[in-house]
């Protein structure tokens, strides 16, 4: 920075200003490239017409609702199968329903893997993964408890038979609350 | 003949434009990533055998030892990754 | 969430048997993984063959794994090599007949020198200086002119295990170490390794490290020899030389998309201590005939740091899988290489698939590589004629088929066909070298047989 008589003094503020101007801009690229593809996936997203592949669970208002993403690929789901049977058994005239979302993209897999593991509970197919994305969970499998309000209260991720516990205590509570 | 403080200007303007460079090319590199990496229930490939990194590692450890016995070089790949995910 | 209507819901029916079924149905599932404990046997069979009587090599291995439902592993590897036939000893070619002569394998044994050796004879050595009479023996053996030198009464047998684990640890993926030995006539090794990864954006990325480090003792037939001086059977000392190493992989894996898995690795290693081949010999000229007058025992540097690239990148597109991998690599001697490999999985039936791969090598000579030296000069501080570290570019071409009838279990064939080629004819060569063939790689053909096994 020029000083009064020409000479060159560490004018900090200046300085700073260009620092910021350049932080400034950093910042801003960095927040659009997330943008850009969120644009892209939009666009993408309404570019092909929209599918009515949705999971209407108002039928199941004042029930508690165990909703499990599973698919054949899956190896424990092999080991939860077995354990949502007994649960549907045991809790189900106290209002639990177990529902299971599968997300094969081959259909023959999913039901190769049905004739295995002889399911006592609902299955419903979500191939394209609809019904998987707005729930938006981190693993498989991942199962959702939705209390008798019809709002989620339990995310278990993954299938581990050591919670058996833990899981079973957080479908009771859920099924000790009052309907609403 | 350049006063130091232009230079130093000059300095300062070139890093911040390497740094705003890198950090766009992550940036972009991250969110491109993000947007077509596989979400948990698209992982059915990854669940694969023949998906996997190393499926035979018996038969890669003999084409090892062969290569090892005729060349100079060895080794090299790494051993955790893939697999679909679950758990 | 609470617009159209239910999708395609079903009912299955209840009934008993089912429900006694179900106690069960974690059993009758083929395909095991994560969350499922089971174990597996790998067991393989490898056997290479170098054409022209060079080198055999029958080598059968097993894996024994345990998986625990929570991501446990426990490992048991076994290998045992019986490898024999000819091998060059590092001399060039002479139009003239050459003789060799070798320590026999254990200080004072006897040995009985059958022809299928090779035509070595067996010789006494003059006592040494207070001894009566000898007990070193030697074994003496000619090579007919312009034939390639090689020792043809080479045979060994190796047997190796190895032991690991792995293991989530609090947040950590997996943490895992192991340790192995291995054990021949003349060579030990001792290996332990320790590895750490993690998981993150849903298991899609992976970072990894490991470390590895290894102890070697070579204790050749007639003690280790002195570098760059005479080849002599006698005994020599030191009767044993070590080295040690140590490595470290620093790997990320990424699942780029739901077809796309890709892995890229660095790897960085270090070798202290003993690294030359005690039995290889190079060949001193006659600056104008070319004609060798003696033979030295080969020298390499003490110290070898090597670092390498890999990337590798697998696509499954139905029914098809590709494996497309590079390999860069640059170590200390002077040795670059790059390495492709090309493999083709294609199912041709749910229980059976064919495998077509190509393997294309690369490798520059390392700084002290020399198919001979030339009588008058002075001798260098390192020189080695082994072909392991010469110039030269090899082919792999690969045939493989499997049969997996059921989830558990599978039997694979696999061929191949290595081919190397490198200048026999260096514009450098001298007198009767200019006629002879100076490149000592070779082609090889293998066979390997697997067979694998999942069970509860």
């Amino acid at each position: 920075m020029m000083g009064r008589r020409g000479q060159c003094t560490n004018d900090f503020n200046g300085q700073l200003r260009i620092a910021a101007k350049g932080y400034q801009t950093m910042g801003l690229i960095f927040k659009a490239g997330p943008i850009l593809s969120l644009l892209a996936a939009l666009y993408a997203y309404t570019a092909s017409p929209v599918r009515a592949d949705e999971l209407d669970l108002s039928a199941y208002k004042g029930k508690v609702v165990y909703l499990d993403f599973w698919a054949s690929w899956c190896t424990p789901c092999r080991v939860s199968f077995p354990w949502m049977n007994d649960v549907q058994q045991t809790y189900g005239n106290k209002g639990l329903v177990v529902i299971a979302v599968n997300v094969d993209h081959d259909r023959s897999l999913a039901d190769e893997f049905l004739r295995a593991n002889y399911p006592q509970f609902k299955i419903v197919y979500d191939p394209d993964g609809k019904i998987a994305s707005k729930y938006d969970f981190k693993d498989m499998p991942t199962s959702f408890l939705i209390g008798r309000d019809g709002k989620i209260r339990y995310v278990h991720n993954g299938f581990l038979p050591k919670q058996d516990a833990k899981y079973i205590a957080d479908i009771n509570t859920l099924l000790n609350e009052k309907a609403l | 003949m350049k006063r130091r403080c232009d230079v130093d200007r000059q300095k300062l303007i070139k890093k911040g434009a390497s740094i705003a460079v890198a950090c766009a090319a992550i940036a972009i590199l991250c969110s491109a990533c993000a947007s077509i990496e596989p979400k948990p229930w698209e992982k059915d490939l990854m669940a694969r055998r023949e998906m996997l990194l190393d499926p035979y590692p018996l038969q890669t450890a003999a084409d090892d030892h062969i290569y090892f016995s005729k060349e100079a070089s060895s080794g090299g790949r790494g051993f955790a990754g893939g697999g679909c995910g679950c758990n | 969430m609470f617009s159209a209507s239910l999708l395609a819901a079903t009912m299955v029916p209840v009934t008993n048997e089912a429900k006694a079924q179900n106690n069960d149905s974690n059993y009758n599932n083929d395909i095991f993984g994560p969350g499922i404990a089971y174990s597996e046997i790998d067991s393989a069979l490898l056997v290479y063959q170098e054409p022209g009587g060079r080198v055999r090599a029958i080598e059968p291995s097993t894996d024994l794994t345990a998986h625990g439902a929570g991501g446990e592993e426990l490992n048991l590897g076994l290998v045992f090599d019986a490898v024999s036939g000819a091998t060059p000893n590092g001399a060039v070619p002479s139009d003239k007949i050459q003789t060799f002569v070798t320590p026999l394998k254990a200080q004072g044994s006897t040995v009985t020198v059958t022809s299928a050796s090779g035509g070595s004879t067996v010789i006494h050595l003059p006592p040494s200086p207070g001894e009566v009479a000898s007990a070193a023996l030697g074994r003496q053996y000619t090579v007919a002119p312009n034939a390639l030198p090689m020792d043809r009464g080479f045979r060994d047998h190796r047997i190796g295990f190895n032991l690991g684990m792995s293991f989530p640890l609090g947040g950590i993926s997996n943490v895992g170490f192991g340790g192995g030995y291995s054990i021949e006539r003349d060579y030990r090794a001792i290996t332990a390794n320790a590895r750490i990864a993690h998981n993150f954006n849903s298991d899609d990325t992976t970072i990894s490290l490991s470390l590895n480090t290894e102890l070697d003792s070579s204790f050749p037939y007639g003690g280790v020899p002195t570098p760059l001086t005479p080849m002599i059977p006698d005994w020599k000392t030191p009767s044993s030389r070590g080295k040690t190493q140590l490595g470290l992989v620093l790997g990320l894996t990424e699942v780029m998309t739901r077809r796309w898995l890709m892995q890229l690795d660095y790897s960085l290693d270090m070798q202290n201590g003993y690294q030359n081949d005690p039995y290889r010999i190079i060949s001193v000229v006659d600056p104008l005939s070319g004609e060798p007058t003696s033979y030295l025992y080969e020298n390499r540097p003490n110290n070898r740091q090597s670092q390498s690239l890999f990337w590798d990148n697998k696509l499954d597109y139905d029914p098809a899988v590709t494996d497309l991998s590079l390999r860069y690599f640059k170590d200390s001697w002077g040795v670059t290489s790059e390495t492709a490999e090309l493999s083709e999985r294609i199912r041709l039936a749910r229980w059976v698939y064919v495998e077509p791969s190509a393997r294309w090598y690369q490798q520059s000579a390392a700084n002290f590589f020399d198919n001979y030296l030339v009588g008058g000069q002075p001798l260098p501080a390192f020189a080695s004629p082994d072909p392991r570290l010469g110039k030269f570019t090899a082919i792999t071409y690969g045939a493989k088929i499997g049969f997996n009838p059921t989830g558990r279990t599978e039997l694979y064939l696999r061929g191949g066909y290595y081919q190397q080629t490198g200048d026999g004819h260096p514009a450098d060569a001298i007198g009767q070298l200019k006629q002879q063939n100076l490149f000592e790689g070779t082609n090889a053909a293998f066979v390997f047989l697997g067979y694998n096994w999942d069970f509860h």
